[in-house]
Formats: structure tokens, C-alpha cells, sequence
């Protein structure tokens, strides 16, 4: 039964990546929209039918002209539900990588400049069979729908499909597409607090570690820049009014190394407590590189350089270690 | 999918939806009983509550349950009496009020709004006038905004209701084709009926009755003729021939009853041999609640939906399916020269000999004596007829009561009454003397409202009798006419007039004197006449006659070429409503003016703009023109860049300049053209 379903999913999955192959910004049209009766559009049909039935057998012309107008009207709903929904346009911005465990949120931009008017109605969005799904207007959010992607390990990840449903105007007729925006998520390993240990540029691989406290010497304040680490803004001066300054630290440490996955522990807490490890040597600034089963990023600082790192780790996998 | 459960707090849908829907059981008060009224008033109240936040969460399912128990134990304790269908319309109403109590999720909200969409519907079984559908019309509007709103919450209600709005506009035209094309289907299997007030005439006549109905002028019913109206005095509408007479009162006899009944069981219907000329009409009758019918003798049942509708009994009376719960419309044909004499004569004549065993003794002394002098049944009721004649009877609608023997003291001391009196009294007359007799009640007369039209109302209420005259079966007689002519004749309120007195005591009565007021009164009664007749009685036979003056002989390949042509018709209006080139926003008023000097340029100077900016070929162009075309041009190009490019904010006065620099430009463009050629060559 499952192996059923599955195979009817990829099956699904090839026709769509045939129909509306992936993209980042999407709009819509004959081929992207879906549209088919609510059940509750079902349900409507069932009581005209209902109201057809009264009105002949009381041979009530009043309500068979009932039953007739809400037909028309059914009909009718089906151009304005198809008209809202293809006036959609859909841009995905970039998804930002998040450790193991955390949650990461894709955000859809649906208004654009050139179309100043929006789609009407509750969109609900889900991913691609699944059932969670967050609802809201357009007009509400500025145009914005996010959607939290749960995640549980390590790993590069891409993106499934999204679903994206509106019943406007009363809900008989169901528009819906499913969306490829062509993104991988990358999750890092969640981090596990540990010692750093530092392999300093040309000594032998693990012979020589030093232990490092996690403190540097006070250096001076400067201003912040936004995406820094909230822990390094010089939160007294902050409170006394003042603008927002971090504190920045001496690199007493001129020294440079490497980081590499130690044998001791099973592989997924090694990779974690190397995030860790790479999260508090990046905090220090200090110059560092890794070295990860064949693969070696050389000695660097920074933001980016933090992130290749996470990268890496995220994208490691133990066949390329073994071998 | 969706949230499934909905806010409680300021639920603008919610609100809405229980509104309505109290409106909605409101308007059905006479079919509901007060305590599932009051229970919709309560779950209304309940909703308001909520949305004002009154309270935080709806009243818990177990306390619902227990009421629900109660409800539904209290409604089937009545049903016994309500019948059926009244039973299910409580029904309906009482599980969506206690449904509205408890509506938390979107489902709960969806059946809300089904079930009241189906009460809409059923409300027009018991009313179907225009003011009832204008009002349904409206509480249908009300529900769907309610469910819009719960499709898209954050839209505001007005302009919600402009959507609808339009969208309500472009689906009527489609149903309305749709009402006149697709075939009426007979009725699939019999509903239950109500048992309700009942109006209009009734199935026991004691003298002295019909006068409440005098004082009535609702309407009983209109027809409407394919010719010309029959004569006045021939406007014999039959609507219950009464056999059984108890000393005071008239009945339908109970044999009667049994015999009709068993004609039914065996499938059996009367059907007469009809002769002689015809009239065709369409009757709508106004409710009554009783399942008569009213036709001129001898009336049978035109069509086939009305050959359904109508079962005729061998006293040549029009029994409907289902009493008249609304108005309702059938067709017939009445042949007047076919002589009532195809049913059991024998049968007949003992039923209609039935005597009273006691009473009215001086009547039976007189009828001995005369019976004596005119042995000739002919010359008998003549005879009774000269009578009231000879006597001096008067017409009068305040006869003095005749508790106690009414023949009797009608006879020979009152010798004044209206026409169950002179009918009754002559119907017993005739038993007395061997002639089988009966009472017939129904109308006479009616009101031209038109040259084919004529609306009866109670007040042409009537009786009249029938006396079996050998082979030639059942005669009309009426002796009302030979005592007040004007009221065969001219009506009611003629003979009225001549005997002095007036139809109603009401004290509106003098306002139908005012003309204004009673064209306003014919207007309305012309309004619901029409409405009657194209909306409520548009039937099988109707259709066909449309499809037939627009197509001319219905053939098959016709029928299909129509059809077909119908259908694409329904799409042609959609595209209309949704294609989007009707829609595409047409270039603003600066483009056409800069397109149109562009294409001018180009004629007079043979060179394009191409995929040049307006500056440069501002340039290009300029050495062609004379100054004041340059500065013409110049103005253009600065008109248009400000409304392009800048945030413009009187657009309009920039948009006239901009005209008036195109028609210098033209102008100076056509002054120069000999030499444009020149260059152009």
C-alpha cells in the first residue's frame, strides 16, 4: 500500500516538475493554477439539488428559480475564484540556513509593484503533503506568507514544494498550486558546548592542543553592525541611553589552526560539538580552519567563513571520512 | 486546509449568519411553533454575545445536548399534531439553532449556511408574493456576505457587498435563461402538506355564511383567457357541490366522500364526454389551504402538469393533489353547452332526495300543495321561482338571524337574505318535492382587470343550486337571480347599491373612493396579477408557447439547434463578464497624444523614432519643423515627461496643454506640407 502511494507520489512529482517546472518568482496562469470544488462546493450542489427537488414536487417556480440563480452564481464564482487567484504573483526570497532542531521559515513575497492590486481571501499554505499549513489575508501581512519549516538533523535539504490554496469568493470552488522555488535549505548540526580543540598550524595533527578560555581582553567599543552577536553589545552604555555599541576584543591569539572532527565520539555529536566549536572561535575572531575528512577549508575569520564551515559540516558525509 | 476553528470574539460571519437566520425563522412564524421561535432567539442572542465578547466561549456541547433532548422530545410530543412537513420545517429550525449555539468550527459554519440556504427555499411554500420573494431576496444576500466574510475576514463589509453585488447581477441573466428553457418536471412523488387557517369559502354552508366573505375583497383567484371573457351571467365558477342537508346547514355528503375515495383507490377519475364550443384559461388560485378548485362547468384539466395536478370527481368538482398552500396556477377547459348528465343518474337521485328528519314542518305543507297543482317538475321550479318573484323577497347581506326552522321562518316570514338562503331553501323546496337537488358553492362574477383577465375576490363568493331534470341530468338554477338580477348580472356591489346598503363597514372603505387611491389599488392588484401569472404561473404549457413563438414549429433539429445555441449564449455572456480584453486598461490620455504626434512626425518628416528616447528624436525632427511647430513639440515632449516620469500632480491641466501643443503642432505640421513633400520626395 505504501510502496503504492509513494510510487503515485513520484509520479505526481515528475508530472508537476513537467507543468510547472521550478523557478524562483512564479505567475499564474492556465497551467500553474489548479481548480476543482470545494467539498462544501459539493455540498452546494446537494442542496440545489435538494431545492430543485422541493421546488418540483411543490411545482414552485420560485424555488426552482432559486435553485437556478444559485447554480448561475456557482458558475459564476468559478471565473472570479479563477480570476482572484491568477492575479497571484509569488517571489521567494532566499531561505536563511538554521541549526538542527530550530525552525526555518520561508518567506513568500506576493505583492508586486508592477500589480498593485492583490488576490482576495484567506491563502492557506502547507508544504507539499503535509498537513500543517499557516493561513492568512495578502492585504494583511503586506503581501508576505511564511511558512516554518521543521527541521530534526544535519543536512542539505531541498526544498519540497508549496501548496498555496484560496477559496475566495465563497469558498465553492478550491485554487490551489504547488510551487517548486528551487531552494535547498542547509541545516547545521545543532552545536554541543565542549573544549575547544585547536591543532596550531604546523604542529602534527593532535599532538600539541591548547586549551583556550573563552575570554579575550577588552579591547574598545564600536559601533554595532547589525547581525552581530548579541552577547558582545556593551549593554550599560545601551541602557544609559547611548547608541548601540559592541564591545570589541584584542586577538592576543595570533596563532592560526585547524579544527578537526575528533575520533572519540559518534559522528553526529563530533560534528556537533565541532559547530560549537567553530560558532565560539568565529565569537573570538580568531583565525581558523578546518579540516574535514578529505576536505580542507584554509585558516579564515568572519562571518562567511563561519558559515562555509557550518557548511561544510552540515553537507559532511561519513562515506567521504571513511574512505 | 484551512483554520478549522473559527474566532468567537467579533466573528463578523458568525454574526451575520445567525442574524439572518433568525430573520429567516422570524419570517416563517406561522408555520413554526413560538417555543422553536424563541429557541432561534436564543441562539441568535447567544451569537451576539459571543461576538461582543460577552462571554469567552460558546455554551458547552454536554448543556446543548441536554436542550437538545428536550427540544426534540417536546417537538415530537407535537408533531402529532403539525403533520409532516410543518413537523420538519420545526425540525430544520430548532437543530440550526441549537447548531448556532455551538458553531465553533468552519464545518459547523458550512452546514449553517446550507441549512439556511434550504429555509430560504422552503419559506416559499408558504408565501410566494413579491414583497416574500424581495424579502428573500435580501436575507439571501445577507447570507452570503456572511459567507464571504468568513472567505476573506479582513475585506471591508461594503465593498464585500459590491462584489456580490456584481456577482449576483451577472448571475441572473444565466438563470433567469435557465428558468425559461429547462423543462418543468412533473412532480417526482406527492409532498407532505400543513395543516393551516384556511381561507375562503368552506366545506359546511349555513345560510348567513357567505356574508362574512361579502365583507372580504382579498383575492380568491385571477384567470386568464386565451380570447375574450365569457359572458357575465355564464361566470359560474364551481367550486363544492354540497349533497347532504341537516335542516340548517349544507355538506359535502359523506357518501360523496367515500365513493371519491374509492374511485381513487381503483385509479378511477371521472372523465366527461365533452361538447360543444370551448374557452381555454389559466386559473392561479390564492391560497386557501383546502384543495379545491375552481372552474366553469364543464371544466377538465387542459394540460398534462395539470392533469396531474387535478383529479375530478364525478360531481363535476376540481380536487387539487394537495390543498393550496400558495398560490398556485392550472390550466383548463370548459365546454358550457356539454350537459351534466354522464354520471349515475340513478345513484345521483338517491343521494340528492336525502331529507332532514325533523323541521321546518310549513315549508313541507306548502311544497305538498303546490307539488299537487304542478305535477311537471318544470313547471314545479318554475313555479318556486315565481314565487320568490310574486312575494316581493328582497336582497340583503344583514338578513335577521333564523335560528329555528331557517326555511321556515325564511320562506314566510323574513322573505329577505342573500344567495344561500334563496339556494338552500329552494334546494330543499325541491326535495321536499320529489326532484333530486343539490347546493353548489363557489363564485359568480369577477373583475375585468384586464380584456382577458378577470380577478375574482371573496366578495363574488356565491351559491347557487342544481336540480336533476330527467334524462338531461343536472340543471343550474339560481334564484338569487330572479330576486337581484344586477347580482348575476353586474355584481355584488351593483345590487348592493340598488338595495341601498354598502359592501364593507370598514372605515378604509370611503378611501377607494378617491380616484388616486383606487388606481393605486388597481395598479397593485394589476402588479400582482402579472407577477402571478409570468413568475408563479409559468408552467409546461407556458414554456412551450415561448419556445414556440420564438422558434415556430418545434422540430427535434430545431429544439437542438436552440438548445445548443442557448448554451453557447451562457458562454458568450461569460466571456463578456471574464475575458480580460473587455477589461485591458486602455493607453493614458499623454501616450495616445505623443502616438498621435509621433505617427503625424513621421508621415511630414519620413523619419521613424525607432528605438530612440523622445529627446533625441525631439532633435532629429526639429530641423524639419518651422518654429512654432518646434516649440509645439517641445511643449509635448515636456507635458509628457512630467506625467511619465514625474510625480504629476494636475495632471489634468498638463493633459490640455499637452492637446493644445498637438494642434499647434498639426497645424503647423498641414502649413508647411508642400514643402514636407518636397523633402518626403
Amino acid at each position: 500500500m505504501t510502496t503504492l502511494t509513494e510510487a503515485w507520489h513520484r509520479r505526481t512529482q515528475k508530472w508537476l516538475e513537467k507543468r510547472i517546472p521550478a523557478s524562483q518568482r512564479f505567475a499564474m496562469d492556465l497551467k500553474t493554477v489548479f481548480i476543482f470544488p470545494s467539498l462544501f462546493g459539493w455540498g452546494f450542489l446537494v442542496v440545489c439539488g435538494c431545492l430543485f427537488i422541493l421546488g418540483t414536487n411543490y411545482q414552485n417556480n420560485l424555488m426552482l428559480l432559486l435553485c437556478y440563480f444559485l447554480l448561475a452564481l456557482m458558475l459564476i464564482t468559478l471565473f472570479v475564484s479563477y480570476k482572484n487567484f491568477a492575479r497571484l504573483q509569488v517571489r521567494a526570497l532566499p531561505i536563511s540556513p538554521v541549526y538542527a532542531g530550530h525552525h526555518a521559515s520561508l518567506t513568500m513575497q506576493c505583492q508586486q509593484p508592477e500589480v498593485p492590486a492583490m488576490p482576495d481571501g484567506l491563502f492557506t499554505v502547507k508544504w507539499w503533503q503535509e498537513e500543517e499549513s499557516v493561513t492568512g489575508e495578502l492585504a494583511e501581512h503586506d503581501g508576505h506568507l511564511i511558512l516554518p519549516y521543521f527541521t530534526q538533523s544535519r543536512g542539505v535539504y531541498p526544498l519540497p514544494r508549496v501548496t498555496i490554496t484560496n477559496e475566495y469568493p465563497l469558498g465553492l470552488f478550491r485554487c490551489w498550486t504547488h510551487l517548486d522555488f528551487n531552494q535547498s535549505l542547509v541545516v547545521y548540526p545543532s552545536p554541543i558546548p565542549c573544549k575547544v580543540a585547536f591543532t596550531e598550524e604546523g604542529h602534527e595533527e593532535g599532538s600539541n592542543t591548547t586549551e583556550q578560555a573563552g575570554h579575550d581582553d577588552f579591547f574598545a567599543l564600536r559601533s554595532y553592525i547589525p547581525g552581530e552577536p548579541v552577547h558582545r553589545v556593551a549593554w550599560k552604555h545601551v541602557a544609559k541611553g547611548g547608541d548601540w555599541v559592541s564591545k570589541d576584543f584584542s586577538q592576543q591569539q595570533a596563532k592560526m589552526g585547524y579544527l578537526s572532527l575528533p575520533a572519540s565520539d559518534d559522528l553526529e555529536t563530533a560534528l556537533s560539538k565541532l559547530a560549537f566549536q567553530i560558532i565560539t572561535l568565529s565569537e573570538q575572531r580568531v583565525t581558523f580552519g578546518l579540516k574535514l575528512g578529505r576536505k580542507t577549508i584554509e585558516p579564515d575569520s568572519g562571518d562567511n567563513h563561519k558559515h562555509r564551515c557550518l557548511t561544510a559540516l552540515a553537507r559532511y558525509a561519513p562515506v567521504g571520512a571513511i574512505s | 486546509m484551512t483554520a478549522l476553528r473559527l474566532p468567537i470574539a467579533g466573528h463578523r460571519a458568525s454574526l451575520i449568519l445567525a442574524i439572518v437566520f433568525f430573520v429567516v425563522s422570524l419570517s416563517l412564524f406561522t408555520p413554526l411553533q413560538i417555543w422553536v421561535l424563541i429557541l432561534s432567539g436564543c441562539a441568535a442572542l447567544v451569537r451576539v454575545a459571543l461576538y461582543l465578547g460577552w462571554y469567552n466561549h460558546a455554551p458547552s456541547s454536554r448543556t446543548v445536548n441536554l436542550l437538545a433532548l428536550l427540544s426534540g422530545v417536546t417537538l415530537a410530543w407535537f408533531s402529532l399534531d403539525l403533520g409532516l412537513l410543518l413537523s420538519m420545517i420545526n425540525l430544520l429550525v430548532m437543530a440550526c439553532s441549537l447548531k448556532l449555539m455551538l458553531m465553533t468550527r468552519k464545518k459547523d459554519f458550512l452546514q449553517m449556511f446550507a441549512s439556511s440556504l434550504f429555509l430560504i427555499g422552503c419559506g416559499f411554500i408558504f408565501s410566494q408574493s413579491m414583497g416574500a420573494t424581495a424579502f428573500y431576496l435580501a436575507t439571501q444576500v445577507g447570507l452570503l456576505v456572511a459567507l464571504a466574510s468568513l472567505f476573506s475576514p479582513g475585506m471591508p463589509l461594503l465593498r464585500q457587498l459590491k462584489k456580490l453585488a456584481v456577482m449576483s447581477v451577472q448571475a441572473l441573466p444565466i438563470a433567469v435563461v435557465m428558468f425559461l428553457i429547462l423543462p418543468q418536471l412533473p412532480p417526482l412523488w406527492k409532498m407532505p402538506t400543513s395543516k393551516s387557517a384556511t381561507t375562503g369559502l368552506s366545506d359546511t354552508v349555513t345560510p348567513g355564511d357567505i356574508a362574512s366573505l361579502s365583507q372580504s375583497d382579498e383575492l380568491a383567484f385571477n384567470a386568464t383567457f386565451e380570447n375574450r371573457l365569457p359572458a357575465a351571467q355564464d361566470r359560474y365558477w364551481r367550486a363544492i357541490t354540497m349533497e347532504h342537508f341537516d335542516g340548517k346547514s349544507w355538506s359535502v355528503s359523506d357518501t360523496r366522500r367515500k365513493i371519491r375515495a374509492q374511485y381513487k383507490l381503483f385509479g378511477q377519475e371521472f372523465t366527461p364526454d365533452t361538447t360543444g364550443p370551448f374557452y381555454d384559461y389559466q386559473v392561479i388560485a390564492e391560497a386557501t389551504g383546502k384543495s379545491w378548485l375552481y372552474g366553469i362547468d364543464v371544466a377538465v384539466a387542459y394540460t398534462q402538469a395539470s392533469r396531474d395536478y387535478i383529479w375530478q370527481s364525478a360531481d363535476y368538482q376540481l380536487i387539487a393533489s394537495q390543498p393550496l398552500m400558495s398560490k398556485r396556477a392550472y390550466r383548463l377547459r370548459s365546454y358550457p353547452r356539454t350537459p351534466l348528465n354522464q354520471t349515475l343518474l340513478n345513484m345521483d337521485s338517491r343521494l340528492n332526495l336525502q331529507l332532514p328528519d325533523r323541521g321546518n314542518p310549513a315549508t313541507a305543507e306548502w311544497v305538498a300543495d303546490l307539488r299537487q297543482q304542478y305535477p311537471d317538475d318544470r313547471a314545479f321550479i318554475r313555479q318556486v321561482m315565481n314565487y320568490f318573484v310574486q312575494q316581493g323577497f328582497r336582497y340583503t347581506l344583514n338578513p335577521d338571524p333564523m335560528p329555528v326552522n331557517p326555511v321556515d321562518t325564511f320562506l314566510f316570514e323574513k322573505q329577505a337574505g342573500f344567495c344561500t338562503h334563496y339556494a338552500s331553501a329552494m334546494a330543499y323546496v325541491l326535495r321536499l318535492a320529489g326532484i333530486p337537488a343539490r347546493l353548489v358553492t363557489g363564485y359568480h362574477g369577477g373583475e375585468a382587470l384586464k380584456d382577458n383577465v378577470l380577478s375574482v375576490r371573496q366578495y363574488d363568493a356565491h351559491a347557487w343550486i342544481e336540480a336533476m331534470l330527467g334524462e338531461q341530468g343536472w340543471v343550474r338554477f339560481d334564484p338569487t337571480s330572479v330576486v337581484s338580477p344586477a347580482r348575476v348580472s353586474f355584481g355584488l356591489q351593483q345590487a348592493l347599491e340598488e338595495s341601498g346598503e354598502s359592501l364593507s363597514e370598514s372605515p378604509f372603505s370611503g378611501m377607494y373612493s378617491l380616484p388616486m387611491m383606487d388606481s393605486l389599488r388597481l395598479f397593485m392588484a394589476n402588479a400582482d396579477y402579472l407577477w402571478s401569472r409570468w413568475v408563479l404561473g409559468f408552467d409546461a404549457e407556458s414554456r412551450e408557447n415561448l419556445l414556440e413563438r420564438l422558434l415556430g414549429e418545434l422540430t427535434l433539429w430545431r429544439l437542438t439547434v436552440f438548445f445548443l445555441s442557448v448554451v453557447a449564449g451562457i458562454a458568450l455572456i461569460l466571456a463578456l463578464y471574464f475575458l480580460p480584453r473587455w477589461q485591458a486598461e486602455s493607453p493614458s490620455a499623454h501616450r495616445k497624444l505623443i502616438n498621435r504626434a509621433e505617427k503625424a512626425l513621421t508621415r511630414y518628416t519620413g523619419e521613424s523614432r525607432a528605438q530612440r528616447s523622445l529627446r533625441e528624436y525631439q532633435h532629429a525632427v526639429s530641423s524639419y519643423l518651422n518654429a512654432d511647430g518646434a516649440t509645439a513639440l517641445a511643449q509635448l515632449v515636456r507635458g509628457f515627461e512630467k506625467l511619465e516620469y514625474a510625480e504629476a500632480i494636475d495632471s489634468q491641466t498638463t493633459i490640455n496643454e499637452m492637446k493644445a501643443a498637438l494642434k499647434r503642432l498639426l497645424r503647423a505640421l498641414s502649413a508647411s506640407k508642400p514643402s514636407a513633400e518636397q523633402t518626403a520626395s
